[in-house]
């Protein structure tokens, strides 16, 4: 396929996903995700943030055709994905947008080497290979996210091996299929902080090296902006903020982002601990009436926030808020 | 407030009985806690902070054994006490609050009644139902829920009754194993708040585990660094965070990727923590450390006193000053 820069790797238009709960007769629909509109270009890692609960793991089996979308499309290089309907250009795409797992203990079949996860993939996706090439190819994916020696690690089982370890082997994984896009899903939540910056040196190592973009999931945004350059924040299933990842930091536009920032925790800073702590939780939206979503646990609520549902409104270069209390970057601001 | 430690720690050895031989997983800790202090516990996986932990609340049970060392508390000694003698004191005087809520609730009853096990089987004089809404109000949650199973409740809300349940009695010291790590940032956020402020209107000591250490770095009065068994570094909180004595608790928070400042690429600590069965000879970080010296894979550091801590590092010791014109360690993890 040609590549056109222009067109982004992957897009999607007003992307929704609703799940029916309750029994057989129960007509409530929970929004899991409601209108969202996601664009990834080459070799960029877009940080996908928001706390437990917003809806962000959903987006990433949406694009990772877990789920279909309720309403909405997903355009992978200008082609919806709802066109892609034959086995061998499913297993294309399949190969080309891979998903890395949060947990690394239960991710990797226990009772294989580690190398057959890797060599599967091989076989499957990557046909025009010969088995000594397959090896090779194997070696190589293993080197690349900084396992070695990679002949030896191949061939010991997931338990052998440390979490930081294991989860470099999914993303050894995930790179033996020469993907474009990884869908990475909290791939550090799990480890331990002292070994998250080596995964996330092996996330930036990668789109330098291989040219792959990542839709980086978290709710730390320090670690967000450690790989990242573009920043989405979800709240309850609505994306609420988006735009360059300094740029935010800088000048956050909604106050859900505010808040997502105030609670990294970091030791350099003076101490400061205050009692203004919100103690609020994303709520299940279940058959939505129209307003905020953020509006009970919003500082800075107005009356509007109660019937209208702020859409994302462009408020400095690239970046866009959806809230009504929010105000533009003055024009000196915006004017690179 | 008297000043006297509720709880001392002398040289506490715990060893796990393999088929290879003893592996000793916590050496020679020394740790003292004051009535009403916060003591943060921080290490990497493995490195013994747990095992510790269980030591101190007698939870350990085969093949792990305390090996050697005393752990008193308010004056008792609590290793070789019988189950009948502990049972008064646990709940009562010292609770533990387990690491991931998700599994240390009963998912088939509900939270009221995991509440009523704990006050009926210590004793409790009190009207059971009152004090239960009493500690669920404690931590914020609607006591509603007493009535709920713990499905019903979100992570946060999970893990704070699991709090609750700490409180019930009162205690002196709460034992928290990484009570916050399957939460997201602003719940854990949130619940640490939540912890202080209950520390400060009741009074109680809290000994706080985590891999973690920026979490605890407003949070508690005394830091205790593990590596591979042994404590690596001890002091002030503050103290710690400010001048890092100890090559490790320095790799420990330059691991940390910043939300403010410049961004700077960041190495963490390459390596993984050596096997407890044959341990490193000499310093036990040496193979991982940045600022290694060649004495350091032969001498066996002691914990030397540095300002307002003490540091297991020969760097530390105070004859190396004298010995060699120190070279600046403080640039080896940032590339």
């Amino acid at each position: 396929m040609t590549v056109d820069p222009s067109v982004p790797l992957i897009e999607t238009r007003g992307l929704s996903r609703h799940f029916k709960i309750g029994g057989g007769f129960s007509r409530r629909t929970l929004h899991a995700v409601d209108d969202a509109d996601i664009v990834i270009y080459r070799k960029e890692i877009v940080a996908l943030a928001g706390e437990s609960g917003s809806g962000k793991s959903t987006v990433a089996r949406l694009l990772a055709r877990v789920y279909k979308p309720t309403s909405g499309e997903i355009l992978y290089q200008g082609r919806s994905l709802a066109d892609i309907t034959s086995r061998k250009e499913s297993l294309a795409y399949r190969s080309d947008v891979p998903m890395v797992f949060q947990d690394p203990f239960s991710s990797l079949n226990p009772a294989y080497r580690v190398s057959h996860g890797i060599m599967r993939g091989l076989k499957l996706h990557r046909t025009e290979l010969t088995a000594a090439q397959r090896l090779e190819e194997a070696e190589r994916v293993v080197e690349a996210v900084g396992l070695t020696p990679a002949a030896d690690i191949l061939w010991r089982y997931p338990h052998e091996l440390s979490g930081g370890q294991r989860q470099r082997i999914g993303f050894a994984q995930a790179l033996a299929y020469r993907p474009k896009l990884i869908l990475a899903d909290e791939p550090v939540s799990m480890l331990d902080v002292s070994i998250r910056i080596g995964l996330l040196n092996v996330m930036a190592k990668m789109r330098e090296e291989e040219g792959v973009s990542f839709l980086y999931i978290t709710h730390d945004l320090a670690s967000a902006r450690y790989v990242a350059d573009r920043l989405m924040v979800m709240y309850a299933g609505n994306v609420v903020e988006s735009g360059p990842m300094e740029d935010i930091l800088a000048r956050p536009k909604h106050p859900y982002t505010q808040l997502l920032l105030d609670t990294v925790p970091d030791p350099r800073a003076p101490l400061s601990v205050t009692s203004e702590t919100d103690r609020g939780e994303p709520p299940k939206v279940i058959d939505p009436t129209p307003g905020c979503r953020f509006r009970f646990r919003c500082p800075v609520v107005v009356d509007e926030c109660h019937q209208v549902t702020p859409t994302l409104r462009l408020l400095g270069p690239d970046h866009t808020a959806a809230c009504h209390v929010a105000t533009a970057d003055l024009p000196d601001d915006a004017a690179h | 407030m008297s000043n006297a430690p509720i709880l001392e720690v002398r040289d506490l050895r715990v060893e796990y009985d393999t088929p290879r031989g003893p592996v000793g997983a916590v050496d020679g800790v020394n740790l003292d806690v004051l009535p009403g202090e916060f003591v943060g516990v921080v290490g990497e996986s493995g490195c013994g902070k747990s095992t510790m932990l269980f030591a101190i609340a007698q939870l350990l049970s085969p093949p792990a054994s305390i090996a050697g060392g005393s752990v008193v508390f308010k004056g008792q000694s609590m290793v070789g006490m019988t189950e009948k003698t502990l049972a008064a004191l646990r709940w009562r005087d010292y609770s533990v609050v387990m690491q991931s809520a998700m599994n240390a609730l009963n998912p088939v009853t509900s939270i009221g009644a995991q509440f009523r096990d704990v006050l009926r089987a210590h004793g409790s004089k009190e009207d059971i139902p009152q004090r239960s809404a009493e500690v669920m109000r404690l931590v914020g949650i609607d006591p509603v829920h007493l009535k709920s199973y713990p499905h019903q409740l979100s992570g946060g809300m999970r893990q704070r009754a699991m709090i609750a349940m700490a409180l019930l009695f009162t205690p002196d010291l709460v034992i928290m194993d990484e009570p916050t790590s399957a939460l997201d940032v602003v719940a854990q956020r949130s619940l640490m708040v939540q912890i202080k402020e209950l520390q400060q209107q009741l009074g109680f000591a809290v000994i706080f585990v985590t891999h973690d250490m920026s979490l605890v770095s407003h949070f508690s009065e005394q830091l205790l660094v593990m590596y591979a068994g042994k404590v690596v570094e001890i002091g002030k909180t503050r103290s710690v965070f400010d001048t890092p004595a100890h090559p490790y608790s320095r790799g420990l928070l330059d691991a940390f990727p910043s939300i403010r400042g410049p961004r700077v690429e960041l190495l963490g600590i390459p390596g993984s923590p050596p096997d407890l069965a044959k341990p490193p000879t000499g310093c036990r970080f040496h193979p991982r450390c940045p600022v290694v010296m060649p004495e350091c894979s032969t001498v066996e550091p002691e914990l030397y006193q540095v300002e307002n801590a003490r540091s297991r590092c020969l760097r530390s010791s105070p004859g190396f000053a004298v010995r060699t014109e120190a070279p600046q360690p403080s640039e080896g993890v940032i590339a």
